[in-house]
C-alpha cells in the first residue's frame, strides 16, 4: 500500500502536467493556429495569443473573462473584440480597485471590481480629463488615486486600440471594405497621377478622388489607433506595419499583402460564423508564413505552447503539493512520503527549468531581465541549493525549503506578470547581455541564497518550539546548512555587487553611484558579513545566528522589492502599490518570527 | 609602562571584531536612510549629506544644524583603521586563513581607492550641439569665479575654484590681477558683472581640454511602436591641438570613449535630440576597485572551496 502511494502521486502529477498541453479550444474554429500568427507589439514580434493574454491580464488581472459560469478564452475574446465589439463591450473586463476611481464612475467598493466598457463609457471624458491632470504630476510624486486613475485610463486606451488593430471598429465586413477600397483605388489612382491641378478635374473624377480621400483618412486614423502591427515585412529591410499603414501602402504600390487578404477573409468568416472559410483562411496564411518566416513561426509556436502550458504555474502548484507531502511525512510514513516529496520536487524543478530555458530562448537573453524573471530565477537558484542540501543532509529539510521558496517566488512572479508582457524589450542602458548574465545573475543568486538561509532559520525556530524530537544532531545539521548558505550568499552578493560597480564604471565612469538597487545589494553583503563576523567573534550562539538569518530576509526583501518602490534610480522598473503593503506585512511577520526565535528561552524562564 | 598599557588597550579596541560589527551596523543604517532620503534630496544632495564630510547634520526647526550620525567618510575611515590594526595584530601565515586575509586586503584596497577617488576624480558634463564643438566640460555641482580680460588676439582668464572662495577671505595671489575679498555670504548662482576692463563671472566650474570634441551626429532610436529607448549614440570627431592627432569615434551606452586620461560617456540628450550630453570623468585611481574586486573574489573562492573540500573529506571519512 505504502509503495503504491508514491507511484499514484507521481503518476497523477505527470498526467496533470501532460493535460496542460491539450488545447483549451474545442470550437469548430481553428483558434490554435490563429493564435500563432505573429504581430509586432511593444517592439517585439509575438504571437497574437500572447497579445490577447497580456491585454486581458493588464486590464483584468486574469487571462480570460468570466461571464456567469462561462469562460471566454483570450483568442476568442480578441476576435470578438475585432468583429463584434458591441459584445465584448458588455464583458466585465476592467478591474477597478481604488474607491475614488470607482466613485468617479458612480460605483462603490461593494459593487465589485470588474466593470464593462459599456458601464464606463459615459464617464470616459471625465476620466480623460482627470488623467490629463494626473499626468502633469511627476511620476514619483503621484498619489495612489492618480496612479490608479492613470492605470484605468491606460487600460481603456489599450482596449480601444486593440479593437482597432486588425480592422476599424464598426466595419461590418472587412471583405466588403477591401473590395470597395480596391475598386475606388482602381478608378482613382490614374486620376491622382494625371491631374496635379484639382481644377482640371471633371465632377465625376472629383467624386472618385473625394471617395479615395475618405479611405485615406480612415486608414490614417486606423494606423494611429492600432495596438499592434500585424503585417509582416514584404521584403528584406521593410518594417512591420499596422493594418492602417498596410492599407495606405496600396496608394503607392499595387501589391496587396497576403496578410491583409487573409485577415480580411478570416475576420469576415468569423463574423459570419463560417468556420470552414475561417479555417481555410487560417491554413493558407499559416502556410504562407511558414514558408516565408520559418524561424519566426517556430518561435511563435513555442511561445503559444509556453503560454498554454504555463510551466511556472504548474510548478507552483506542484511545489505546494511537495510542501504538504513533507509536512505529512514528518507525522506519518517518513520514508515513503519523504521520498515521494523529493521525487515530485524534482519533477516540479524540471518543469521550472524548462520554463526558464524556454524564456531565455524566446528572448535571446540571460535569465533575468526584469523583476518578474528575477522572481522566477531566484526561486530556481534556491531550489538548486535546496536539492543539494537534501542530498547531503536528508530528513526532508532541503525538500521543504525548496518547496516553500519555489511556491513563494512563483506566486510573486505570477502577481508581477499582471503588469504586461514579461518578455519586454530592454532599455538601451540595460541592453548588454554580458552584464546581464554576470552582474544581474550573480546578484540574483545572492538573493536566492539569502532567502534560502532565512527559510532554513525559520525551520530551526519552528522546530525548536514545536517539535519534541528536535535533537542535537538535527540542530547541528541545520546550523551547518545556515552557515553554508550564508557563505554561498555572501560570495555571490559580493561578487555581484562588485560586478555592478564595474558595469557602472564601464558605462558612466563611476564605480559606485549610490544607485538604490546597488545600495540594497550592498546592505545584503553587509548584513551577511555582520552575521559571519558575529558568529566568528562568538558574539552570537546558535539561536542568535538563526534570528540574524531571519532578519536577512527583511534586508533582502527591501533590496529586491523595496527600493523599486522608491521610484528613483536606474532599476526602478514598474511601480507596485499593493506590493508595498505585502512588503510591510512580510517585514512584520519576519520580526515576529525573530521574536519567536528568542521565545523558548522566555518560556523556559517561567 | 602605564602609557604602554594604555596604548595597547586602545590598539586592542581599534583592532577588535566588536568595533567592526558596530561600524558595519552603523554603515547599514546610514545606507538605508540615505537610500530613502534620496527620493527627497536627489543623488547629489544625498551624497553630500550622508557620505561626505565627517558627520550627518540634521536641521532643527529653528534652522540650526545638529550632528546626528557619523558620515560615510568617517565610518569608512574607522573601518579602514580597524582593518589595518586587525591585520597587524592577528596576521599569521596559515593556509586555512589565506582566503580571509585576501578578502580583507582587497577591502583595504577598495577603501583606499574610494578615498582617492573622492579626492582626486572629477566628473563633468559636456553638452554639444550637433555640428558644434566643445573644448571644455562643466561641473554643474560646483561653481568658479572667472576673471576675464579681453584682449585683441586672445582673452586672459583667471579662474578661482569654489573651494578657495571662503566667505570673508581675501584672495591676494600674485598671479591674480587684483586682490579679491570674498563676501561674507554669497549665492551660488550664475551671474556676471564688470569691474573696469575686467569681466567677472560666477559660472559652473569648467575643465578645459587641449583638444576639441565635435559632435557630428546623434542617434536616438526607439523600439518600433514603443517609447522604449533602444540606442543612444554620438558620433564625434576629436582634434588634438597639441599632437595634431585627429580621429573619429562613436560613443554609445555601455561604449565609452577613453582619450588622454579622460573617459567620455553617453549620458543624456536635450532639445529634441539636437544636443548630446556627454559625461566626462577623470579618475586617476580607477584601477583600485578592479584590483580590489579580483582580490576579494579570489579570496572568497579560496576560502569557501577550502571549507567545502574539508567538509566533504570529513564526510567521506565518516
Amino acid at each position: 500500500m505504502k509503495r503504491w502511494v508514491s507511484w499514484i502521486v507521481l503518476l497523477s502529477a505527470v498526467l496533470w502536467v501532460a493535460y496542460g498541453f491539450v488545447s483549451p479550444y474545442h470550437d469548430a474554429f481553428n483558434l490554435d493556429d490563429f493564435g500563432q500568427f505573429p504581430v509586432l507589439q511593444g517592439g517585439r514580434i509575438k504571437p497574437i495569443d500572447t497579445v490577447a493574454r497580456n491585454a486581458l491580464l493588464f486590464m483584468n488581472g486574469k487571462q480570460n473573462v468570466r461571464i456567469n459560469q462561462d469562460k471566454v478564452l483570450p483568442d476568442v475574446w480578441l476576435l470578438q473584440a475585432m468583429v463584434s465589439p458591441n459584445i465584448t463591450d458588455t464583458y466585465p473586463t476592467f478591474r477597478i480597485d481604488h474607491p475614488d476611481v470607482l466613485a468617479l464612475i458612480g460605483h462603490k467598493l461593494d459593487d465589485g471590481h470588474a466593470y464593462t466598457f459599456k458601464q464606463i463609457l459615459p464617464y470616459v471624458p471625465m476620466i480623460e480629463q482627470q488623467a490629463e491632470l494626473a499626468r502633469k504630476v511627476e511620476p514619483n510624486q503621484r498619489n495612489a488615486y492618480q496612479r490608479a486613475l492613470l492605470l484605468t485610463y491606460q487600460r481603456l486606451m489599450t482596449y480601444f486600440q486593440l479593437k482597432n488593430s486588425l480592422q476599424a471598429e464598426g466595419w461590418r465586413s472587412f471583405d466588403r471594405e477591401l473590395m470597395s477600397f480596391q475598386s475606388t483605388l482602381y478608378a482613382g489612382k490614374p486620376l491622382m497621377v494625371a491631374h496635379a491641378d484639382p481644377n482640371a478635374l471633371s465632377a465625376q473624377d472629383r467624386f472618385v478622388l473625394d471617395g479615395l480621400l475618405v479611405f485615406y483618412k480612415k486608414y490614417q486614423y486606423l494606423a494611429q489607433a492600432s495596438f499592434f502591427s500585424p503585417i509582416p515585412p514584404h521584403q528584406v529591410g521593410d518594417e512591420w506595419q499596422s493594418m492602417g499603414s498596410g492599407l495606405m501602402g496600396m496608394f503607392k504600390s499595387n501589391i496587396l499583402s497576403p496578410a491583409i487578404i487573409s485577415y480580411a477573409e478570416l475576420l469576415t468568416a468569423f463574423q459570419d460564423q463560417d468556420s470552414g472559410r475561417f479555417n481555410r483562411a487560417v491554413a493558407s496564411y499559416t502556410e504562407y508564413l511558414t514558408k516565408k518566416f520559418p524561424d519566426v513561426m517556430f518561435r511563435m509556436k513555442l511561445e503559444t505552447y509556453f503560454n498554454r502550458v504555463a510551466p511556472f504555474y504548474q510548478s507552483m502548484v506542484l511545489y505546494l503539493v511537495v510542501l504538504l507531502l513533507v509536512l505529512v511525512s514528518w507525522l506519518k510514513w517518513p520514508d515513503v512520503l519523504g521520498k515521494t516529496a523529493f521525487r515530485l520536487l524534482l519533477l516540479a524543478f524540471l518543469i521550472h527549468t524548462v520554463g526558464l530555458g524556454l524564456r531565455m530562448y524566446l528572448q535571446g537573453r540571460p535569465p533575468v531581465t526584469n523583476l518578474y524573471s528575477s522572481a522566477v530565477f531566484v526561486g530556481w537558484v534556491a531550489i538548486v541549493i535546496g536539492i543539494l542540501l537534501e542530498r547531503i543532509h536528508k530528513k526532508g529539510i532541503g525538500t521543504m525549503v525548496s518547496a516553500v521558496i519555489g511556491f513563494l517566488t512563483l506566486i510573486i512572479a505570477h502577481h508581477l506578470s499582471i503588469q504586461g508582457d514579461t518578455l519586454e524589450m530592454m532599455q538601451a542602458v540595460l541592453d548588454s547581455n554580458f552584464w546581464l548574465s554576470t552582474h544581474v545573475v550573480t546578484i540574483n543568486m545572492g538573493y536566492g541564497g539569502t532567502f534560502l538561509m532565512g527559510i532554513l532559520a525559520h525551520i530551526y525556530i519552528f522546530k525548536s518550539m514545536l517539535s519534541p524530537s528536535f535533537d542535537e544532531a538535527e540542530r547541528k545539521s541545520l546550523k551547518s546548512m545556515v552557515f553554508g548558505t550564508a557563505c554561498f550568499a555572501i560570495f555571490f552578493s559580493l561578487v555581484g555587487t562588485i560586478l555592478g560597480g564595474i558595469w557602472a564604471d564601464q558605462s558612466w565612469g563611476r564605480f559606485w553611484g549610490w544607485d538604490p538597487k546597488e545600495n540594497g545589494a550592498l546592505l545584503i553583503v553587509l548584513w551577511l558579513a555582520i552575521i559571519l563576523h558575529a558568529r566568528l567573534a562568538g558574539l552570537v550562539k546558535e539561536r542568535g545566528l538563526m534570528v540574524m538569518a531571519v532578519f536577512a530576509n527583511i534586508v533582502t526583501a527591501f533590496s529586491w522589492f523595496g527600493v523599486n518602490m522608491l521610484g528613483v534610480g536606474l532599476h526602478s522598473y514598474g511601480f507596485m502599490d499593493q506590493a508595498f503593503l505585502w512588503l510591510v506585512l512580510f517585514c512584520f511577520v519576519e520580526l515576529f518570527v525573530m521574536w519567536l526565535g528568542f521565545a523558548p528561552q522566555i518560556f523556559k524562564r517561567k | 609602562m602605564n602609557k604602554y598599557l594604555k596604548f595597547r588597550r586602545i590598539f586592542k579596541t581599534l583592532s577588535s571584531l566588536e568595533l567592526t560589527i558596530i561600524c558595519l551596523v552603523l554603515v547599514m543604517i546610514l545606507i538605508f536612510s540615505a537610500t530613502l532620503d534620496q527620493v527627497h534630496l536627489g543623488l547629489y544632495g544625498m551624497q553630500k549629506k550622508y557620505f561626505e564630510g565627517w558627520l550627518v547634520w540634521w536641521p532643527l526647526r529653528s534652522g540650526q544644524l545638529i550632528p546626528v550620525f557619523p558620515s560615510g567618510l568617517f565610518l569608512s575611515g574607522i573601518l579602514l583603521v580597524n582593518l589595518v590594526c586587525a591585520h597587524a595584530v592577528r596576521f599569521r601565515f596559515q593556509a586555512a586563513k589565506m582566503g580571509i586575509w585576501l578578502v580583507h586586503l582587497g577591502l583595504i584596497v577598495l577603501l583606499v581607492g574610494a578615498g582617492l577617488t573622492h579626492f582626486l576624480s572629477t566628473e563633468s558634463q559636456m553638452p554639444i550641439h550637433v555640428g558644434g564643438a566643445a573644448v571644455y566640460s562643466e561641473d554643474v555641482n560646483e561653481i568658479e569665479l572667472a576673471i576675464i580680460k579681453q584682449g585683441k588676439e586672445y582673452d586672459q582668464i583667471w579662474s578661482i575654484p569654489e573651494a578657495r572662495l571662503v566667505p570673508g577671505q581675501i584672495l591676494n595671489d600674485l598671479l591674480l590681477p587684483f586682490p579679491i575679498q570674498v563676501p561674507m555670504n554669497y549665492e551660488r548662482q550664475v551671474k556676471s558683472w564688470k569691474v573696469k576692463e575686467y569681466e567677472l563671472v560666477v559660472r559652473p566650474r569648467r575643465y578645459y581640454n587641449d583638444y576639441s570634441v565635435t559632435l557630428q551626429s546623434f542617434t536616438h532610436k526607439q523600439y518600433l511602436g514603443t517609447t522604449i529607448p533602444k540606442e543612444f549614440a554620438s558620433r564625434v570627431h576629436i582634434k588634438d591641438f597639441k599632437t595634431g592627432e585627429v580621429r573619429d569615434a562613436v560613443i554609445s551606452m555601455n561604449q565609452p570613449l577613453r582619450f588622454r586620461g579622460k573617459t567620455f560617456y553617453q549620458a543624456s540628450f536635450a532639445e529634441g535630440d539636437k544636443v548630446s550630453i556627454l559625461q566626462v570623468v577623470e579618475n586617476p585611481s580607477w584601477i583600485f576597485p578592479y584590483v580590489a574586486s579580483i582580490m576579494m573574489a579570489l579570496g572568497l573562492l579560496y576560502q569557501f572551496s577550502w571549507h567545502l573540500l574539508r567538509y566533504l573529506k570529513r564526510r567521506s571519512a565518516v
